[in-house]
Formats: structure tokens, sequence, C-alpha cells
């Protein structure tokens, strides 16, 4: 099968070298990459290998420390041994973390050791996973934010501070070495089987608290569909931004609606201390500061993916929240019937001890 | 007389509040040594201290009534059967919203739904309380982009209420009006799913340019907050338009503009005074005191049943000019102008026209 068929003339010399498989895009791109018989081997660098590396036959995964001084040099040397062509970046988190002074290292200095590699190595393409998270939530957001609208200037959350950093790194770059063909993706919220994020988290139990008197647009993208986008800007070339969102949008209160789930509403003066604290004691996998993303609009604009790169989402915002929490749903119930049988086991254990003794 | 009657609800205040004291101190016993609790006693102290209570209203019966109603057991089984056969209220919420919501919003977050289930309401504001009069709605194109302009008024927005009912109950094609809301909406709770579920959508070029594009109908205040904060006596006078956004909108989009004049709307809140110092703590852009509000409370916020006119004008088209013209200053200062001389004299003719501010 592999054999028969023809690689497309971009992709034949194209070696394709993806740091971070350990987040959700990372996997999800793995998982592409191994089925696409057009593809022979890719490589991987990371601190840790994937869960499922046994899967991956065509995988060559190098281990190494990303943020560890002089990374870049070695990073460097690595990509040109490799011949890298195409450097996927997406070791973006996708949670807000306690440690935010290690999140911080990862997200910005990973990125600026890896921008610099990139130069050093002369790689062809760079494709960086991003967020829409970085254009913030404000009620000053038009409905549709485009590719073209500055960056938060002010983010509260360490989480989306870092991540506006590294974009900015991406964009010197592209300042720097315009040659290399870059690459962004600002995905919106992924939410799916696989994906763990603040926001699923956040949603795993039947009553979600949200905000009093607020009910934002929302916008959802389904793994597939994510996956699709990241797929296509790996094999294809597109120069720029680009915002990867679902179809439509949906509010928040809807969505909980369709899912079936109840939403528990504070106000939001009291809401965001509380939950700040919360955070604070690993209760909740949402910090208090991240509240205005549940708060206001921050839904971006498609339609550039649309016109250029041809990507269009198969699955509305509101579907893949309603398959999100289906599959949930599906989970509790395996949960729970594992949970009997082991009773049943326990119990059957017990009857025959009792046995045994009488 | 008079000394009997001061007398009695010293005494019984005396004997009521000892009573209450000895019942203290009945209950930190049974607290401390459950065992030696003594309910009879406790029961005496209370009926004791319900005589005495009695005797202190002697003369009302409604006591009687209510104690009749907790010390019957009959009454007290009917109240709890009454209260078991009520509804579930999250039951009857979950209907209820199945009812007013749809399952999902449009793109800019319009639940048609919701607007149906609240628009009886603008109904009777728009043909009984107003009496709103349409003259030259066969102005509004049936379908394709347009951007209706208008003069702002009236404290609160009334009168972009009224234009969007106007045109979807009069025009023919039933279209679906867009309007673009002041930013500082959003900032509030509730209010700003309000406005956003029945087509409201913040106003900015950005918002104003992709309705434009998809080819909705849209109509704008360019008069803003200062033509809603209008003194009475300037009442009817077109204030600043803005830095010329509607034109440069316009332009850009190459959608024509129809003037549109509200007459009636500057009446309804006659305002007198404006404060901004005390709204700056509530994030509102200032507190109007019209001759009814802060004093009558809630019923100086109902407007004056004013007759309106709602007067569309001929369009103006914008398809002579580039997108070069865009960054023409002098030019998009010169058509701003113009514009505003044309609602104004829309107004004033409307104007001379009336002969009663309620009758018309």
């Amino acid at each position: 099968m592999q054999n028969e068929a023809t690689p497309t003339p971009i992709n034949a010399e194209d070696r394709i070298v993806i740091i971070g498989v350990n987040t959700i895009l990372g996997e999800l791109i793995l998982d592409r990459l191994e089925r696409n018989p057009k593809i022979q081997e890719f490589w991987s660098i990371d601190l840790h290998p994937p869960k499922t590396s046994k899967k991956f036959k065509k995988l060559r995964f190098l281990k190494m420390d990303l943020i560890e001084p002089g990374a870049d040099a070695k990073l460097a040397e690595k990509l040109k041994e490799i011949g890298a062509t195409v450097l996927v970046h997406a070791t973006s988190k996708n949670n807000p973390s306690l440690q935010w002074v290690n999140a911080h290292e990862l997200e910005v200095i990973g990125t600026l050791n890896m921008v610099s590699a990139a130069k050093a190595a002369q790689i062809r393409k760079f494709v960086f996973c991003s967020t829409t998270a970085v254009y913030g939530a404000s009620p000053k957001n038009p409905n549709y934010i485009a590719e073209s609208a500055p960056l938060d200037p002010h983010p509260v959350a360490h989480f989306v501070r870092d991540k506006v950093e590294a974009e900015k790194q991406v964009a010197s770059l592209h300042q720097d070495a315009p040659q290399i063909l870059i690459t962004t993706l600002r995905f919106s919220l992924i939410v799916g089987p696989r994906s763990k994020n603040y926001f699923t988290e956040l949603f795993r139990r039947r009553i979600v608290p949200t905000l009093l008197g607020y009910d934002p647009l929302m916008q959802f993208l389904s793994e597939d569909d994510a996956a699709d986008a990241l797929e296509k800007a790996v094999l294809e070339d597109f120069r720029g931004i680009f915002n990867i969102v679902g179809r439509g949008v949906v509010p928040l209160s809807y969505a909980l609606r369709e899912a079936n789930k109840v939403g528990f509403p504070i106000a939001g003066f009291v809401a965001y201390p509380v939950i700040q604290i919360l955070w604070n004691l690993q209760l909740l996998s949402v910090p208090g500061r991240l509240l205005d993303y549940f708060r206001y609009l921050w839904v971006a604009d498609g339609e550039k993916a649309k016109r250029v790169m041809n990507f269009e989402p198969k699955m509305s915002s509101k579907e893949a929240f309603v398959e999100f929490a289906k599959y949930r749903r599906l989970e509790d119930y395996k949960g729970e019937f594992k949970a009997s049988s082991r009773l049943k086991r326990e119990d059957q254990g017990e009857a025959q001890a009792a046995r045994k003794s009488g | 007389m008079e000394s009997a009657e001061h007398r009695k609800p010293e005494a019984n205040i005396f004997t009521s509040s000892r009573i209450l004291k000895e019942l203290s101190q009945a209950l930190e016993t049974f607290y401390r040594n459950p065992e030696s609790f003594d309910r009879a006693e406790v029961d005496k102290l209370v009926r004791q201290f319900i005589r005495e209570m009695k005797a202190t209203f002697q003369d009302s019966e409604w006591i009687d009534q209510i104690l009749s109603e907790f010390t019957s057991s009959e009454k007290r089984d009917k109240l709890a059967e009454w209260l078991r056969q009520l509804p579930n209220p999250i039951d009857v919420w979950k209907k209820a919203r199945k009812v007013i919501q749809s399952e999902e919003v449009d793109e800019y977050g319009c639940d048609p739904s919701f607007e149906m289930t609240i628009k009886p309401l603008f109904d009777f504001l728009y043909h009984k309380y107003f009496r709103v009069q349409t003259l030259g709605i066969e102005n509004v194109p049936p379908e394709g982009r347009s951007l209706l302009v208008s003069n702002h008024s009236g404290v609160l927005p009334y009168d972009a209420a009224m234009i969007k009912i106007g045109i979807y109950n009069e025009h023919p094609a039933r279209r679906e009006l867009r309007f673009l809301v002041d930013d500082f909406v959003f900032h509030f709770p509730f209010l700003g799913i309000f406005m956003n579920r029945i087509g409201g959508v913040r106003a900015c070029p950005e918002n104003a340019e992709r309705l434009l594009n998809h080819d909705e109908i849209v109509s704008v205040f360019p008069e803003g907050i200062k033509g809603i904060s209008k003194p009475y006596s300037e009442r009817y006078q077109l204030q600043r338009f803005g830095r010329g956004g509607v034109i440069r909108l316009a332009l850009k989009t190459k959608a024509p503009i129809i003037p549109v004049a509200v007459i009636g709307a500057e009446e309804i809140h006659p305002l007198i005074y404006k404060s901004s110092i005390l709204a700056r703590p509530l994030g509102l852009p200032f507190i109007p005191f019209t001759p009814f509000f802060p004093l009558l409370g809630p019923l100086g916020a109902i407007p004056l049943p004013t007759k309106w006119t709602i007067l569309f004008g001929k369009p103006i088209p914008f398809d002579q000019y580039t997108t070069r013209d865009i960054n023409d200053g002098i030019l998009i200062n010169r058509e701003t102008e113009r514009l505003r001389s044309v609602i104004q004299e829309m107004i004033d003719r409307q104007l001379s026209e009336r002969r009663s501010v309620f009758f018309g």
C-alpha cells in the first residue's frame, strides 16, 4: 500500500520534525502523518516520548530538553543532522499551570530556542500552533476578530501572556528571516474525546459554574477538524496567520442545555476571587484571571482559512460541543461499569472468604 | 383609658422578655444535658408566650388566623398537599426555555425565537403607545445592503427598537434590521445578552463592514451618546456626526445611505440635567434627570406617550466614489455635512407639519 502511493512534489524531499508531541495537537498530527501513505518517515524532538509511541512505526524520536542552556545550538545541530525542512511547533500548553514560572520557561524560552535554531538550521517552513485566546476577551472586541487584529496588549493571565510573547517571537523570526515560510495557526477551543484542556476539565461535571448575567458566544473546534487543518498546513504551503475555528457560534448556555448540563451562575464579584482561591488549591482547572474568557466575546473569523487554505470545518461549534459531552457521558458510564464490576468481584471474594472460614 | 393603654404593653413586653429568657435557658439546658430536658415546661412557656403576645395584640384577629393556620393539622396537611402539587421550578424553567429560546443562534448571536417572544411588547409600544406613523417605507430596498442613518434621542434607545419593528411590520419584505449598540452595554450583565439576542451588534467599523458585506440592512446613529443625552432645550438639533465613520463605511462597502428622521422620540424623556460624576462608578455614560425620573422612582422611567413619525428619505448612492477616496478627509467631511443637513431638513419639514406633541 505504502509503496504504491507516489508522494507529491512538495512532500518528496520534505523532512518533517515535530516538537511537542504530548500536547493534543502533537498527538493529532502524529496520528495523521502515520496514516498518510505519502510520508515515509518523520522525526520528533521532545523531552518525553509520546505516550503511545509503539503505535508509530514511521516515527524517529530524539530525546532532548528544549529549555536547558544551550539548547538552541543543540537543536540546530540536530535539525541539520536530520536535514529538516519543516519544523512543527506544537508545544503550546493546553492548560494554565500553577507553576507559572516553569510554564513561562517552557512556552517562551522554548519558543525562543526553536526560533533561533530554525534560523541557524535554515529550514524551509515553520508551522506554529497558537490559540485564539491571544486576542484577549473583551467587550471591545468586534464580533469576528480577523487575523490582522492586534493581540491582547495587557493579558492578565500568565497563561495568555506567555502565548502572546511566543507569538511575538515568531513574528520577529518573520522579520529576521523572511525566506522561511511561517504558518501560524490560531486554534479556537479544541473539544473532543482526547483533548484535555482547562475548558474540557471544567465541563466534566454535570453542574458547571457560569457567570451571572453573561452568556458569551463561544467557538468550539472538533479534534478531527483541528487535525485536518494542521495536516493541511504541514503538507501544503501557506504563508501567514490563520484562525482555525469551528463553524458558527453558540452561546455558552445553549451549549450547556444541548449537552444536558446545568449551569450554576455566580455573580462576577464573588466568582473571580473564589475561583482564584479554588484554582490555587487546585480544585478547579481555571484560574480566576481567565474568567474573562467566560464573560466576554473572543470569537475569531475563520474566513481567511476558508479562502486561502480551503479549510472548512466539518462540525459546527454546537455539534462539536455536544459530541464532546456525549463522549464524556459514555466515559462516565464506563467508569460506573468498572466500579460496579469491581464491587461485584469484591463481594464474591468476601463471600468466598466467608464460606472458607465458615 | 390612656394610662391603661400605656401600662399594658409595657408590662407585656417585660413579661414576654422574661419568658423568652426562661425559654432560652431551657433550651440551653437541653443542649448541655438532653436527658434532663423537660418538654412539658417548655410547652408551658411557649403557651404563656403566645398568650402574652395575644394580649398585646388583643384587638387584632389576624394573629388568631395565622396561629390557626399553623396549629390545626388539617390545614397544615392541605398546605403541604398544595405545595406538593406545584411543579418543580427547574422543570418549569426548562419547558419555558424550550419555548423562549431556539436551538441555535445566528452568527451574530440573534435568537429568532426570543425575538418573537418579546415582540408583542414592542408591538404594543409601536401601535398603541407611540402610535407610530411610518412614511416613505418604499425607500427601503427589499434586498441588498443598505445603511440607515438616523437622529438619536430620548435617553433610552426606543427609537432603534421602533425603526426595527417598523421595518419588520410595514415593509413587504419583512427585513430584519441589525442595529449597532454602544460598547458600554456589553459591560453590563443581562443587558448585553438581551441586546445581543434581539439582534444588536457592538458598534465598531469591523462589525458594520462585515454586516454590510453580507448584504444586511444596518441602522447607525452617528450622534451616539451625544444624541441620546441631548438636553430638552436642544431637541431636534442634530449633534456632530462622529468623525465621518458612516460615510467611510458607505464608501468602503458601496452601500447606499437611507436618511431617517424620527419625530416624537425627543420628547419621551425631557432631559433637564445629566450627571456624569454620579454615573462613573456605575459604568454608565451619564445619569439623566427629567421632571419625573429620580423624583417618582421607577414610575419616572416610563416614557411619555408622544405621537411618533418615522420618515425614510430617498437613498443616497455612493457608487461614484472609488476606494481611494476613503483617505480624502475633506471629501468625507463634506459628505458627512451634506448627510447631516439632509436629515436636519427632513426633521424640520416634518416638525412644521406637526400640531401637537401628543396627538400629531
